[in-house]
């Protein structure tokens, strides 16, 4: 039995592993630069000088670990650098990428874009007339524009565009003569074999996801996009409302329905059963987000019912007694929770009716009756127990639903739940949060696994672990 | 029984047909199926049959092969706004607005009961319009388009991923899939070989099609798949001289089943909708198609576990014991043999699969996750409707098509359940 949790436990691990490189893969191939994302934004740092610019911009970088290899190991061609992600921005890294795998000669690639940057560096100290200033604006522009242009056909024009630009700001001097034979040098030199070859490259330990996991387990779950504050800031005080409302959604679930499923099963045939049977079918195919709009719709409205509040977990006032301050709760409460109950309600009602009909053929209650057990006895005492055990393998099953479902459920009646949040984080492209809260709720999930089979384990006594 | 005259589709046909309801939902999603394939011509801006300029066309028959790419829309009719033009003669369709045409006349939720601006009743908006004037008896007609072609998409890829690896590990369990070890521990490395070369050569075409839409996007995954396998199989053919040596060669087995099982759990672990709306966030340009695959992709793990479980039954019957007499291969054994007498539980799952699909998308598009603004399915027009209090055309329409088509493909999976029960059997 011991082992066979122990066992269970040990399973669990590698999975919460997989999920956890699943999250990671995600995170790292969301588009956009999070240095750029996170940092100091106001205008007075956009338009700072561009030296203590890329200086906050490496601090940044650092801060978040970005400086590091991904993962502890990488394959990439032999053509490509095991180094590359020295580069610091991202922009131009992923730039340098698609040029190694158009040319495959890291060497010149690497000698072309350091001329690019001798150039911005040149640029950036040219002190011109005010009539030429526009041009070197433009200059500006162009040069920013060559760190992630790819196409031949681009970058060629880009050039020639730049070269024109410099014969009007300094006829006499050839700026662009080392970028272009740079350019050429890479594209006649081309080496595109070596883009056919794996290379392997083991990293080490200090890499992002080493640090990102180790990080996990002591709290920290990265910084958020959109708030700029730590993401874990944001979900603990998001957690609770849905904890709440999957709990007592889960617990009214079975209080109600394992007596309904019993009492249908036992009048099987009845027109009570049939009743029964249709009215859960159909409240476990209406889809709760329709089902929520029709209530906020016709029952919180002042022109059909206005009978609940629309918004939020309570709106009493501040010197309200603790009995009212627990009513306006409720009496938010009601709608939501019954969204959220009523199809998981209708899902375990409909197997609790299944389960007690196979039990009720069994030998035993038959034997039961034959004993002269009174019904009562029969059902309740007989037959119930055993048709609970399949049942409580279903709590871990609805879980992940009831995250799920809270997603549309918090969102309509705004309650500020972790669904809202990842809602509000998917619309605001918030990719920390989104990825944290998916890890979030796979830990939940499995969690909520581990205990039902635990669970069944021991309320089973005849099933023994032991055996393979 | 004569054993020649019986027929187990033609019995389960019979037993299916009993349970009223369910053949009840089974006609109407056929009905509900033939709206769907005939949207564009029940429903459509542009006529089925025009005479224009002296010459002949059935623009709204044309309209399918343009959505398949299979022909262009000629020049002159291409930035044609049909309902202006003056026609020597014309047919429109039974619905004569398109599920994204503004009829600005008749905008700002006019109501089916309401007056509205139109010539006669022949161009009356049955069902009412939404904000931009858009009729929602086309958005209810086209979304059937969308919602059937979601449902059956990702419950094909379902089905072929879960059937697959649920007959895999099902048949081999852990210790009868016998590999030699040599090939067990090189495999580790041809692994990422085969990835080098199917994925991450080819990442910047592959990116590159994600640009341009999903569907080339998929379509490149899925040919780098191809190569991966092909890659990983030329290797193993490769390392077969080595085999011979004999401490190389001696058979470990591989788990198989530990395996498959180990991916089922961390594919259930993640609630679905929260893994789409992840991947989504990613993807540059939503559209129905990621959110068909992926629902297809999450959904497999229920039918690869009935499969295996039936598996693990038809392996231990005579008949397969007959099979490994023959000596037929694996191969032929389970697909010949093993597989058609798995397939019960599978039929009742993926009637179960289409609502559960459906309602995903529904619920998705209703979120304004994934589908591109233009796109108008149910989930969208039920959105539009939540702005208005009183617009109950906008809010119950899509809500009861949802409920229809979800509460039918359910009874079918009922019906299915009752008809392939071995012990109703006579």
């Amino acid at each position: 039995m011991l082992k066979y949790i122990l066992k269970r436990i040990l399973f669990f691990i590698p999975t919460l592993l997989v999920v956890s490189l699943l999250t990671f893969a995600l995170g790292v191939n969301s588009p956009g630069d999070p240095v750029e994302v996170l940092m100091d934004n106001s205008e007075s740092a956009k338009f700072a000088d561009q030296t203590s610019r890329r200086a906050d911009y490496m601090k940044m970088r650092k801060k978040l670990n970005l400086d590091l290899p991904v993962f502890y190991f990488g394959v990439s061609s032999i053509a490509e650098p095991d180094t590359l992600y020295k580069i610091p921005e991202k922009l131009h890294r992923e730039n340098l990428e698609r040029f190694i795998s158009m040319y495959g000669n890291w060497p010149q690639v690497s000698l072309y874009y350091t001329q690019v940057k001798a150039l911005e560096s040149a640029v950036s100290g040219m002190v011109v007339t005010d009539s030429l200033k526009d041009q070197l604006i433009k200059v500006r522009l162009l040069i920013s524009e060559l760190y992630y242009k790819y196409d031949p056909s681009v970058v060629k024009s880009k050039h020639e565009q730049l070269s024109d630009c410099f014969h009007v700001l300094h006829p006499e001097h050839n700026y662009m003569k080392e970028l272009t034979t740079s350019y050429a040098a890479m594209v006649d030199g081309a080496t595109v074999w070596k883009n056919y070859f794996p290379s392997f490259h083991w990293y080490g330990f200090n890499n992002q996801y080493h640090i990102w996991i180790v990080n996990l387990f002591k709290g920290d779950f990265g910084i958020s996009y959109y708030k700029k504050q730590p993401v874990i800031d944001m979900i603990s005080g998001r957690m609770l409302p849905t904890l709440l409302f999957s709990v007592l959604s889960v617990l009214i679930a079975f209080l109600v329905s394992i007596p309904l499923g019993v009492h249908s099963a036992v009048n099987k045939g009845t027109a009570k059963d049939k009743f029964y049977t249709i009215a859960l079918f159909v409240f476990y195919s209406l889809p709760s987000f329709w089902v929520a709009t029709l209530l906020i719709n016709y029952l919180t409205n002042a022109e059909y019912l206005d009978w609940f509040p629309v918004k939020g977990l309570e709106d009493a006032a501040d010197d309200a007694s603790f009995g009212d301050r627990m009513l306006n709760y409720l009496h938010h409460m009601i709608l939501p929770l019954f969204c959220y109950t009523y199809a998981s309600f209708a899902f375990i009602s409909r197997q609790m009716r299944g389960s007690m009909l196979q039990t009720l053929g069994q030998d035993y209650i038959r034997t039961a009756w034959a004993k002269g057990l009174a019904p009562k006895q029969v059902y309740w005492k007989h037959a119930v127990r055993n048709s609970l055990l399949p049942i409580i393998t279903l709590v871990a099953s609805i879980f992940p639903s009831l995250i799920a479902g809270s997603v549309v459920i918090e969102y309509l009646f705004t309650l500020p739940g972790m669904g809202r949040l990842a809602y509000e984080a998917e619309v605001s492209k918030d990719y920390p949060v989104i990825y944290i809260i998916m890890l979030f709720s796979a830990v939940l999930t499995l969690v909520g696994y581990l205990v039902a089979d635990i669970l069944y384990a021991v309320v089973d006594p005849r099933i023994s672990y032991n055996k393979k | 029984m004569s054993n020649d005259k019986f027929s187990y589709r033609k019995h389960v046909w019979q037993q299916f047909k009993k349970n009223r309801p369910a053949l009840f939902a089974f006609r109407f999603i056929m009905v509900m199926l033939a709206v769907a394939l005939f949207a564009n011509i029940i429903a459509n801006d542009k006529p089925l049959y025009c005479k224009y300029k002296g010459s002949t066309y059935f623009p709204a028959f044309r309209e399918y092969a343009v959505d398949l790419g299979i022909v262009q829309w000629p020049q002159d009719l291409l930035n044609l706004s049909w309902k202006m033009e003056e026609y020597d003669g014309v047919v429109w369709a039974p619905v004569p607005y398109g599920a994204s045409e503004f009829d600005f006349m008749n905008d700002k939720y006019r109501s089916p009961f309401d007056e509205q601006d139109i010539q006669s009743t022949r161009w009356h908006h049955w069902l009412g319009t939404d904000e931009q004037g858009r009729d929602v008896l086309s958005g209810v007609i086209h979304g059937t388009q969308t919602a059937f072609m979601v449902g059956f998409v990702s419950v094909a890829i379902t089905l072929l991923i879960g059937v697959f690896l649920g007959a895999v590990a099902g048949y081999y369990g852990d210790h009868d899939l016998k590999i030699s070890r040599v090939r067990f521990w090189l495999n580790f490395i041809f692994l990422p070989i085969a990835f080098f070369y199917g994925f991450q050569l080819r990442s910047y075409i592959i990116s590159d099609a994600f640009a341009e839409s999903a569907y080339f996007g998929f379509g490149q995954i899925f040919f780098s798949f191809f190569l991966f396998l092909v890659v990983l199989f030329v290797l193993n053919v490769l390392l077969w001289p080595l085999k011979k040596i004999p401490f190389l060669g001696t058979k470990v087995s591989l788990p198989v089943d530990l395996l498959i099982n180990r991916v089922i759990e961390v594919v259930v672990s993640v609630p679905g909708l929260i893994l789409i709306m992840a991947v989504v966030a990613v993807i540059a340009k939503p559209s129905i198609f990621v959110v068909m695959i992926l629902i297809g992709l999450m959904g497999w793990t229920g039918i690869a576990r009935f499969v295996r479980a039936e598996m693990l039954r038809v392996k231990k019957m005579e008949f397969m014991e007959a099979a490994k007499a023959f000596a037929y291969s694996d191969f032929r054994s389970i697909v010949k043999h093993a597989l058609p007498n798995c397939m019960t539980p599978v039929f009742i799952a993926a009637a179960f699969g289409i609502a559960g699909a459906i309602l995903t998308e529904s619920t998705l598009s209703f979120l304004g996750i994934g589908v591109a603004p233009e796109d108008v399915t149910w989930g969208s027009l039920l959105n539009a409707g939540r702005s208005n209090q009183h617009a109950h055309w906008l809010i119950l329409t899509p809500g009861i098509a949802i409920f229809i088509v979800v509460t039918f493909f359910n009874l079918i999976g009922e019906g299915l359940t009752d008809a392939l029960d071995p012990r109703q059997k006579k």
